[in-house]
């Protein structure tokens, strides 16, 4: 079966699932009609270098691959979409075995045209230590991606992807397996696009596999960023911990539904959830639905927690009495918040590169 | 009660079954023309009669949710289930008027017993309609007016015209329909402007027959300053077929009124517990469900309160048991539609012998809502490796100015918890015992003081042998 023919071959997904609730397929969709698969689909245009932009070093490897990546699960509506229209951009990327790299490795993905999609699977080798940043930059009024990710026993991983679109909406729709032992950071910094629908799937396969998903969400005007993120402990000695920071200015709303599933013989798994999120201004919105199904009763602990609210009125009241303007205060205080997951994601060179982002960000906020 | 009939009921204590002595009993099955008769029986006012076959019509075509325990749910087969049996001629003034085997039932449970000490008006449903019904002279006297639903709307049609479906409209859900095209019994619960009903008021409801359909429907409405305590009790036989409750309650707190509904739910394991519960907080009036579920073989009931007056104020506290083929997919809703309301969700869970405890929850902050207060707290425990445990809440929150938390845990018990208590001359059963009382304290606090220690003792009782 084709591409095409898979995706129309689905059924509509159902609002009363939780990852469709608040973005109904036809909403994300590039023409709203779900039953329309786009003719006309520009390929992203991909840069990969270290991020100082100097050529890969050894070890490491970009190539165009033949067919499309698939997540073994059921309905994937979205990935589906995009191997539609992507069926000849897939490409993968690998690290090998043992390789160890000072610097953060540079993923550039700008679309063009009016639709925009890729394909992208990563393999990072068993025992290397890596760190890769994903920078999604404008261009299309659409752009899908679809990413498959395999982390090897031991291999110590971080990952950032950054949303840096324009007035365009984005789908990403991604999976990462997590084996024996491997040690993942997984971050996502959202700042750009109208609208964007995430659905982050990460699963912890080998026993003592770590991981680490934190978000840092900057909404501003009438932007929709609606993240989905579930996390599978599915063998013991698992540990896991979603941060997810949403502040939230403007007319925007965020959306962020998580599910922590402990499968049933995964004992002495370890894991924790939390939404947080700063509402700005009177007409922002935040939604949040952190779900947990334990079948596993050998848990050192299973939780989850979310906090929604306005900037500190007391935090607010001490900086200005240090001297601080009132927007130089919360502009401070909604930096510091987003700062608490900006600094969990990878290396301090990221953080920095990522700090400076965010702050450039906040006059956006009203 | 033989020794064949305590096998079969095991450790539930409220299992046993008196014979069918029907005075009116249906045909297994749901129409229109059920509907109509049921109606017509009870010699409704035509608004009634119509907005039941407009429920019905719902209820039919209507599909089962999507969503929670669905293979259970498509597991009832409505057309096996008896709609409606009345046992005995009418509801009865004293318990002395009351057929002997149904007496003999509720001595068992405690009823007659309670009401004597601690109760301010009892209300007996046996099957479909209610059996006995009492209420303190001294509260009558002050107007409060404490009847069965059947009653209530017989003498007081206005007041029930005026509320009934107003909070949960027969379209709201499929089950909602359903109790509103066949509810019989159920309370109905007027308190009057100012009045303080000190001495809570109790109804408890017994299904006796198999294959049977309860499908009560509870009003209670405090007026202006008026604060009431309605506490509901409720059990089953074992039996080997299914039974279904389906029942709708409608609270209304106006301004500065206060309701606590309490309930204890300890249906045998073979009844399907599909209940809708809602209730408006106007200004500065207090709602507060506190609800345990103990029993049944699945239960959905998410307790509802909208708060739609300034300085409402709205509690859920409940706990949860799902032992051995149990599904308990609980938990709370509050809509927080005016400035400075505030509202508490507690939800403690136990899950053991391979049952299911879930909760489901909702809280809505409006865009009008300034200075809203939520807090959230779900834990639960399991307590063997076959059990689970499910935590779905929703926060949906529009205005800035809101403070909105959450949390929720899921553990086991520490062995070092029971190794201590050991230490200090428990077997590991009471430990345990302890340990699970100690976890359901917040809510059995809340609770009069003969409902907690039942409530201790029911769970002492399922935590037998739990260990090793």
């Amino acid at each position: 079966m084709s591409s095409e023919a898979e995706y129309l071959a689905l059924p509509a997904p159902d609002r009363a699932q939780h990852l469709w609730r608040y973005t109904p397929w036809h909403r994300i969709h590039p023409t709203g009609k779900p039953e329309e698969i786009p003719s006309e689909v520009s390929p992203a245009v991909v840069s990969f270098t270290l991020l100082d932009g100097s050529e890969l070093p050894k070890g490491v490897s970009i190539s165009a691959i033949d067919g499309n990546i698939t997540r073994n699960i059921d309905s994937d509506v979205g990935g589906a979409f995009i191997r539609a229209l992507s069926s000849k951009g897939a490409i993968k990327i690998t690290i090998d075995d043992g390789v160890i790299i000072e610097q953060p490795l540079l993923l550039t993905l700008e679309s063009t045209g009016s639709v925009s999609g890729i394909q992208i699977d990563v393999s990072v080798g068993a025992n290397s230590q890596s760190e890769l940043l994903t920078l999604i930059e404008s261009g299309a009024d659409w752009f899908g991606l679809l990413r498959l990710g395999t982390i090897n026993d031991s291999a110590i991983f971080n990952d950032v992807v950054v949303n840096r679109l324009g007035a365009s909406k984005l789908l990403r729709i991604e999976e990462f397996t997590l084996l024996r032992d491997a040690q993942v950071k997984l971050g996502t910094v959202g700042s750009g696009g109208v609208q964007t629908k995430g659905d982050l799937r990460y699963i912890l396969q080998g026993r003592g596999a770590n991981l680490q998903v934190n978000g840092s969400i900057l909404s501003a005007g009438n932007q929709h960023n609606d993240h989905h993120v579930e996390i599978m402990h599915q063998e013991s000695e698992t540990f896991s911990r979603l941060k997810w920071h949403s502040s939230c200015g403007g007319k925007s709303r965020t959306i962020g539904t998580g599910m922590l599933r402990i499968a049933h013989g995964a004992k002495g798994s370890d894991s924790a959830q939390v939404f947080n999120n700063l509402l700005l201004s009177k007409d922002a919105e935040a939604d949040s639905i952190p779900e947990l199904e334990v079948l596993e009763n050998e848990v050192v602990g299973c939780g989850h927690g979310t906090a929604s609210g306005p900037v500190d009125e007391e935090q607010l009241f001490y900086l200005k009495t240090r001297g601080f303007s009132d927007t130089g205060a919360r502009g401070l205080l909604i930096t510091a918040f987003l700062n608490a997951t900006l600094n969990e994601m990878g290396s301090k060179q990221i953080h920095t590169w990522l700090d400076h982002l965010i702050s450039g960000g906040l006059s956006s906020l009203s | 009660m033989s020794s064949d009939a305590r096998d079969a009921v095991g450790d539930y204590k409220a299992g046993w079954h008196d014979p069918e002595q029907a005075t009116v009993r249906f045909d297994a099955g749901l129409s229109e023309q059920v509907v109509r008769d049921i109606s017509e029986l009870k010699g409704e006012p035509e608004w009634m009669t119509d907005i039941r076959v407009k429920a019905y019509h719902h209820f039919m075509a209507r599909p089962m949710p999507t969503w929670g325990s669905t293979e259970l749910l498509n597991s009832i087969d409505f057309d096996k289930i008896c709609y409606f049996l009345r046992s005995g001629d009418g509801t009865k003034g004293e318990w002395d008027e009351v057929p002997e085997d149904i007496k003999n039932t509720f001595d068992r449970l405690g009823i007659p017993d309670a009401e004597k000490k601690w109760l301010g008006g009892v209300t007996a449903q046996y099957e479909s309609e209610t059996i006995y019904h009492s209420i303190r002279e001294d509260l009558e006297s002050q107007g409060v007016i404490f009847l069965d639903m059947d009653a209530g709307l017989r003498e007081y049609p206005e007041i029930v015209k005026k509320y009934f479906c107003s909070i949960i409209p027969y379209q709201d859900n499929k089950f909602s329909a359903l109790n509103t095209a066949v509810w019989s019994g159920g309370s109905f619960l007027y308190v009057p402007k100012g009045v303080h009903v000190e001495l809570p008021v109790q109804a408890y409801f017994r299904i006796n027959s198999e294959n049977m359909g309860q499908f009560e429907r509870t009003l209670i409405v405090a007026e202006e300053g008026s604060s009431v305590s309605y506490i509901e009790g409720c059990s089953a036989p074992t039996y080997s077929t299914d039974s279904l409750h389906s029942a709708v309650v409608e609270l209304i707190a106006m301004p500065g009124a206060s309701i606590r509904y309490t309930t204890i739910q300890n249906w045998s394991n073979n009844v399907y517990n599909l209940v809708t519960k809602r209730a408006v907080a106007h200004e500065n009036s207090t709602i507060e469900w506190v609800d345990a579920n103990v029993g049944s073989k699945l239960t959905m009931k998410y307790p509802a309160i909208i708060l739609k007056g300034e300085g409402a104020h709205g509690e859920v506290i409940s706990v949860a048991y799902s032992g051995e083929g149990m599904h308990q997919d609980a938990g709370a809703k509050v809509h927080h539609l005016a400035s400075n309301t505030t509202s508490k969700i507690l939800s403690k869970s136990i899950s053991k012998d391979g049952g299911r405890g879930s909760y489901r929850g909702m809280v809505t902050v409006s865009k009008k809502a300034d200075n809203c207060k939520v807090n959230v707290v779900c834990d639960a425990l399991i307590l063997d490796e076959k059990s689970r445990s499910d935590t779905y809440p929703t926060m949906e929150i529009k205005n800035s100015s809101c403070r909105c938390e959450h949390e929720a845990s899921v553990s086991k018990v520490s062995d070092d918890q029971i190794f201590y208590l050991m230490s200090r001359g428990h077997s590991e059963d009471e430990a345990l015992a302890l340990i699970v009382n100690g976890f359901f304290e917040p809510f059995v606090r809340e609770l009069p003081m003969e409902y907690a220690v039942e409530l201790n003792k029911l769970m002492a009782l399922e935590m037998e042998g739990s260990i090793g």
